[in-house]
């Protein structure tokens, strides 16, 4: 047995592992096929532009092709140490049945087996694209000697750059273990870097954050790398620095193992911060609404409801409970925001709002309310399901408790913020009025379409929400399905207070801009409501029916 | 002057996290081819006392010893030792066969000795005939014996089994306990943590009763029944009961009868085996033919797993 052994045979189950989870998926399998065909074009252009770029290079000056070189190299490792750090992160770092390896094998062999097998995984795929536009490169370059010193080159940027995001990963994850407030905030961290991320994507300014990195970088052997790749060019590149890269590549991996070694043992041996959660208050009675902090007003007004049975608020409590200890496990239905992206990037950049947004904020409120917790009644309830069909009336208290949770949760949130949008847009007065009319029927609503659809085509088994958390989310038909609805009912509403459809229909009816408003928020209410009830009263007969086979 | 080798010593072993104290200063010896029952209430300290020993976790203060290495010494250790966690620690996505493979080659097991102990093991836990299926279609039962096979398929020393027979029907289950009588037949040692006391009555030579982070009690069952014949009764169960009664400092649980919608849990620290989810999952390990000094030489017929049972056992 050799110092590999371990590692070799780690990487070889957990391939082995992935192949199989994601063979047995087949919406994984149809996504990769997808993404297999998008960036097959996108490889084919590289290949192409590489071609393209050996021969621009054959005729350039060699000043600035050395520059363009050195700056493309430490880009790419950039590049490669952002991907092996965000694998690290949420991957790679944090293997199965963690236990049962580390009292088998030492922390080394382990961490070794994981770089191993994200190495593995994403070489066979780099080098051989990587090897393909070489090729073309050396050919456009018509200099065959180009080859070995570029594919020596990317393996120098992958043996390099992927341990370097895992020890940075490494490093960030043994920050959150042992640090409280980390630890405390780590929703709130992960969220702000989420919108930060998108902030960037929406705004085009990855440049702006990638320019201080490159400062940093760009005089450092890093950039020896465009040397080594640009060797056999004859474009002005240091034989020194590209002999030097490649001693110091090795000095540089030994250390990072090194790193990895020590900073794997302090993650995985840790015992982390110790996190007491508040202990829920117990006064009886409607106490399971009222103890929820931060939803205390929601609470109080389920809680003083003469509407609501018992077991319904009971339902209510439960949700919003859920809903604030694990919000994470409901962010599936956050994809309805990037609906709003666009036009919050328009506003953002016009400095003015338009007629639009408020609509966009109308619709996605909605669309989030109904999804929240009334998408998937009978999956959600998990390993209480069979306890929760055998109380009293669960058709009733299921449906109607998780359609108000819903709406008390989210409803507030809509009809403010498309009254606030609203004014702040060109829409007068009244039609704002109309709109946030239209913004609380809807989202009131939307949970009973939801219902029908959810039971309709329920989920059971949890899915990984994050690397660390599963949790049961509607299915993806029914998220469709529901989609689909929602949109539907919200589409009078939508064209008649839209500025171009608004206007014509008005101009076409010669009626006020305000009637059109109204009546399409009386269409869109009509719909809302018979789609929910009939929705409603399917679901509470399939719940109260049904059977667990 | 030399310290005399147990299986397990520690010495003023103490874990806290944070402010609570897992783990108050544990003195405890176990000797070289005996069990050793470790049985506690929930939250007692048990599981955090088991992870001390397998290396997984640091003291905050004292020492352990394991095999004679101490635990800061992870490698060695690891060598000497089998642990079957309360889950078992098995991948969905292999076969039962392609797990203890992978464990096996990981052990360093010779592939031949290896598929030899496969089988064997295999037949004897009656899984033979589902080797070949993916683990996710393993009911719970047979993940177990797949963890406890995996445990012990390296033949370690020293067996860290955490309730071995959950979720085990009462054949395998009783396998299991006809294995670990075997296997301290043959030398190893055993430290078996289990809320089924019938199973600590039946094969612990020592029982240790851990309560809120304190050994409160420790002798062997005959021994601990006798100490409490005069007031409590003659079964482990009282003696249970008696050395885990709450504390007077200890504020008093709620009737679980009372009208109120208090999170109190009224089958916490009673002492039965009220909560099956929470540290109740002993392990056991069975290997008779292997030689707990290491210094044996196996033989093809050694790959077998024992056959016999204990008579009285049945």
């Amino acid at each position: 047995m050799t110092w590999t052994t371990r590692p070799r045979a780690i990487a070889r189950t957990e391939l082995r592992r992935r192949w199989r989870t994601m063979k047995d998926n087949p919406a994984q399998l149809v996504a990769l096929a997808f993404a297999a065909v998008v960036f097959a074009s996108f490889f084919a252009a590289g290949i192409a532009g590489a071609y393209v770029a050996g021969g621009f290079v054959a005729g350039s000056e060699s000043e600035p092709v050395i520059e363009w070189i050195r700056t493309a190299s430490v880009y790419g490792w950039i590049g490669v140490v952002a991907f092996g750090g965000y694998r690290a992160y949420a991957v790679a770092l944090r293997p199965d049945n963690l236990d049962g390896l580390l009292t088998t094998v030492s922390h080394r062999d382990l961490v070794a087996g994981l770089v191993l097998t994200e190495l593995a995984l994403w070489s066979a795929l780099l080098l051989t694209v990587g090897s393909a536009a070489t090729v073309a490169f050396a050919v456009g370059a018509g200099s065959a000697l180009t080859v070995p010193f570029v594919l020596l080159t990317l393996c120098l940027v992958l043996v390099t750059g992927l341990p370097t995001g895992f020890v940075l990963a490494l490093g960030v994850r043994n920050a959150g273990v042992r640090s409280v407030l980390l630890s405390r905030l780590r929703t709130l961290f992960l969220v702000l870097f989420g919108i930060g991320y998108f902030a960037l994507i929406v705004t085009n300014a990855f440049a702006s954050v990638l320019e201080p990195i490159y400062r940093l970088l760009a005089p450092t052997p890093v950039a020896w790398l465009g040397d080594l790749a640009a060797l056999g060019l004859g474009v002005g590149a240091s034989p020194l620095r590209a002999v030097g890269v490649v001693a110091l590549a090795g000095a540089f991996v030994a250390g990072a193992v090194a790193a990895l070694f020590r900073l794997s043992a302090w993650l995985w041996y840790a015992d982390g911060v110790h996190v007491t959660h508040e202990r829920g208050r117990s006064t009886g009675g409607l106490s399971r609404v009222a103890g929820l902090r931060g939803f205390d007003g929601l609470s109080a007004v389920a809680g003083r409801s003469r509407v609501l049975s018992r077991p319904v608020l009971g339902v209510v409590a439960t949700d919003l409970k859920r809903a604030r200890r694990s919000p994470i496990s409901l962010s599936f239905a956050l994809y309805p925001l990037i609906v709003l992206a666009g036009p919050s990037v328009n506003a953002i950049r016009a400095g003015e709002i338009g007629t639009g947004l408020p609509l966009w904020v109308l619709v996605s409120g909605a669309w989030i309310a109904g999804s929240l917790f009334a998408l998937n009644v009978l999956g959600q309830e998990g390993a209480a399901l069979p306890v929760t069909l055998l109380s009293a009336a669960p058709g009733r208290s299921l449906v109607v408790g998780h359609v108000v949770s819903g709406g008390l949760l989210v409803a507030p949130v809509t009809v403010v913020a498309t009254v606030v949008t609203g004014l702040l847009s060109p829409h007068s007065v009244p039609v704002v009025a109309s709109l946030g009319v239209s913004a609380l029927v809807l989202a009131g609503a939307s949970g009973a379409i939801a219902t029908g659809i959810g039971v309709a085509f329920p989920r059971f088994e949890a899915v990984s929400v994050s690397r660390s958390t599963k949790a049961i989310v509607p299915s993806v038909f029914a998220f469709a399905v529901y989609s689909v609805a929602v949109s539907g009912v919200a589409l009078p509403t939508v064209i008649a207070h839209s500025g171009i459809a608004g206007h014509a229909l008005a101009s076409f009816l010669g009626v006020d801009r305000l009637a059109i408003g109204i009546a399409g928020t009386v269409t869109s209410a009509v719909f809302a409501c018979g789609a929910g009830a009939v929705s409603m009263a399917i679901a509470r007969r399939s719940v109260g029916g049904y059977r667990i086979d | 002057m030399t310290r005399e080798t147990y299986a397990i010593e520690t010495r003023a072993l103490t874990k806290r996290f944070g402010s609570d104290v897992a783990v108050d200063g544990l003195d405890l010896v176990v000797e070289y081819g005996t069990v050793y029952g470790f049985l506690g209430p929930n939250g007692a300290g048990k599981t955090t006392t088991m992870r001390i020993l397998t290396s997984l976790t640091r003291p905050t203060d004292g020492d352990a010893w394991v095999d004679g290495a101490p635990v800061s010494d992870r490698d060695a250790v690891r060598a000497s030792i089998g642990y079957l966690p309360e889950e078992p620690p098995v991948f969905d996505e292999l076969t039962g066969r392609e797990q203890l493979e992978y464990f096996g080659r990981l052990r360093d097991i010779p592939s031949d000795a290896l598929d030899r102990r496969i089988s064997a093991w295999l037949d004897r836990f009656d899984l033979a005939d589902d080797a070949d299926k993916r683990i996710e279609d393993y009911s719970k039962g047979m993940r177990q014996k797949v963890g406890l096979i995996q445990a012990l398929l390296h033949r370690p020393d020293v067996l860290f089994l955490d309730e071995p027979t959950s979720g085990l029907d009462p054949r395998a289950a009783r396998t299991v306990l006809d294995v670990i009588a075997e296997l301290t037949d043959d030398g190893h040692t055993v430290f078996l943590s289990t809320h089924i006391l019938s199973v600590v009555e039946e094969l612990a030579d020592v029982v240790g009763v851990l309560y809120e982070g304190d050994l409160v009690t420790e002798g062997s069952p005959a021994d601990l029944t006798a100490r409490m014949e005069a007031e409590a009764g003659t079964t482990l169960e009282d003696v249970f009961l008696a050395v885990t009664a709450e504390r007077p400092s200890t504020s008093s649980s709620p009737s679980p009868d009372h009208d109120s919608e208090s999170d109190s849990n009224p089958d916490s620290d009673s002492g039965h085996d009220s909560n099956p989810d929470s540290d109740s999952n002993p392990d056991s390990d069975s290997d008779p033919n292997s030689d707990p000094t290491g210094g044996q030489t196996s033989s093809a017929d050694d790959e077998s797993p024992p056959s016999h049972t204990r008579d009285d056992e049945r």
